[in-house]
């Protein structure tokens, strides 16, 4: 759960359906692979209280509806592109299109028949820019052009906001009918898209003013500065926990809690996020010492009594299969003297153990404590990653970019 | 983790699942194992810290440290009950995000070195 102070740790974490422990266990049940994709027509799934059988008899009842369908257009397909969708990344749910006219948030365009990509019912289509590819020209259908030019404007705009806006509408497959999104210009969700482009992308939209301080762009090279690590702040108190042999470690957790920022309500907001971090820290180290037998944890003192269960590596190989999955069932199994090559540390070998380092991989974290809305968690999570001490020189990575929900709904 | 073992043994019954599974419908028969969707590697810094969640799609994992350290904590409950409960995560005193005193579940921890497998 913690990677302790001055170590950094590296772990193959791997889940598998191995029984359930009394320790921990979980309440989500399987999704179809079918469901998993669709967005909303995922939610249709879930509802359906119907054996296996009978689901997949359903998923091939809606694609021949869909194949018939698609078969019959001669024209096209009407697109939604709602304007919640952030730069580089827009969203179309063909299967809220119809007689959602009246929005005043939407625009509607006629795509050739064989644009027809997000033809399939009620389903909802994540796409990413591609950029630097030529945009087709589409007709755009007047009728409902005409309608939301005449669409009365709810405040004036800033000159700041006005320049996004032409920023935005520049990127091919803007949020305006006359800069409609083409699909052939976006990659899936699932095809993961380069640092580059991605941080190109935001330079140019809005972020650019917050981003370019954090961001350095020299030809095809994208680094972070090294002068804008986020602060840490240590725990009030070190904590102390056992090995599985009974060794003591005590370390001091420190918390990112903010980048340097300049005012002293952002210093006041530092404080009070490093409460936050501190207070759960400390509360889930306080209870586990209070369980504690003459300061001892239970899997040293009175393993009986104790969630896990420390076993050689040898012994665990000796013991039979239905021996093993009754400790399974009752036990989380702590191996101990596994084999394992000990030179190992955190360097660009280790690295490669887990990764090929030229992969794309993702990153999470929590290193910057302002707004969520101010950035983009890639970029505010990859800092972590490129940035892994004050010193030396940034990674080059790159990072898929998050699920929808977690970007700025406007710019 | 593409070199990641799946061999099959005695307790890793997503294997057997995923033998079950293979050539239904939706599942062709040649598919690979979706390691990527099950075993993966985790680099972190010092002081990179999860907190309190339930695990993957509800999986049961298990974790090898390659290099550094790493403190695992778990929750207990206090007293024997059973995980069929529908009541085992609606305990008002049950908190991902917090660990009051109210709570009816320990907490356990072991910290992970090189050479230990969880």
């Amino acid at each position: 759960m913690t990677a302790l102070p001055h170590q950094t740790s590296m772990d193959t974490d791997e889940s598998s359906p191995v029984g359930v422990t009394t320790q921990r266990s979980g309440g989500r049940s399987a999704t179809p692979p079918d469901a998993e994709e669709s967005g909303s027509g995922s939610h249709e799934v879930d509802q359906m209280d119907v054996d296996e059988n009978s689901y997949w008899q359903s998923v091939d009842h809606r694609r021949k509806e869909a194949i018939g369908k698609s078969s019959q257009e001669t024209k096209g397909v009407s697109l939604e592109v709602g304007c919640e969708s952030g730069p580089g990344e827009e969203t179309m749910d063909e299967g809220k299109l119809q007689g959602d006219e009246g929005r005043s948030e939407t625009e509607s365009v006629e795509l050739p028949a064989t644009k027809a990509i997000g033809k399939r019912r009620s389903t909802r289509l994540y796409v990413h820019h591609k950029d630097n590819l030529p945009r087709p020209q589409l007709k755009t259908s007047q009728a409902t052009s005409e309608q939301s030019r005449k669409r009365p404007r709810s405040k004036a705009k800033s000159k700041e906001e006005v320049e996004i806006e032409e920023e935005r509408d520049s990127l091919p497959g803007g949020e305006s009918a006359d800069n409609p999104i083409d699909v052939d210009l976006y990659a899936s969700l699932w095809q993961p898209v380069g640092l580059k482009e991605f941080v190109r992308a935001i330079i140019f939209s809005c972020q650019r003013y917050i981003l370019t301080s954090f961001v350095k762009v020299e030809g095809d090279e994208i680094t972070f500065k090294m002068g804008k690590i986020p602060r840490k702040m240590p725990s009030e108190k070190p904590m102390r926990a056992f090995d599985a042999e009974g060794n003591q470690v005590t370390f001091t957790p420190c918390f990112h809690v903010c980048p340097p920022l300049y005012t002293t309500l952002m210093a006041y907001m530092l404080i009070l996020q490093h409460n936050v971090y501190n207070t759960r820290v400390t509360q889930f180290f306080e209870r586990i010492e209070a369980g504690y037998v003459d300061g001892k944890p239970l899997h040293i003192v009175a393993m009986e009594r104790s969630a896990f269960e420390i076993v050689q590596y040898e012994n665990f190989q000796k013991m039979a299969h239905r021996e093993l999955q009754d400790l399974l069932r009752r036990k989380i199994v702590v191996l101990t003297e596994v084999p394992h090559d000990s030179t190992m540390a955190f360097d660009e070998r280790g690295l490669r153990t887990l990764s090929p380092l030229k992969s794309r991989v993702s990153i999470q974290g929590m290193c910057y404590a302002g707004n969520s809305h101010n950035f983009y968690p890639p970029i505010k999570c990859a800092f972590r990653l490129f940035c892994p001490a004050n010193e030396g020189t940034p990674l080059h990575s790159n990072c898929y970019k998050g699920p929808r929900q977690r970007y700025p709904s406007k710019c | 983790m593409w070199n990641a073992s799946t061999e099959p043994n005695a307790y890793a019954v997503d294997l057997v699942a995923w033998d079950f599974t293979r050539g239904k419908h939706g599942c062709a028969s040649e598919f690979p194992y979706p390691t990527e969707h099950t075993r993966w590697g985790l680099a972190g810094t010092a002081n990179t810290m999860t907190f309190v969640h339930i695990d993957s799609d509800g999986f049961n994992t298990f974790l090898k440290i390659v290099c550094g350290m790493k403190v695992w904590g778990v929750y207990k409950e206090k007293l024997p009950a059973t995980l069929s409960s529908t009541n085992a995560f609606l305990h008002p005193s049950f908190h991902l995000n917090a660990v009051d005193e109210t709570t009816r579940f320990d907490l356990e921890a072991v910290v992970l070195k090189p050479g230990n497998l969880l």
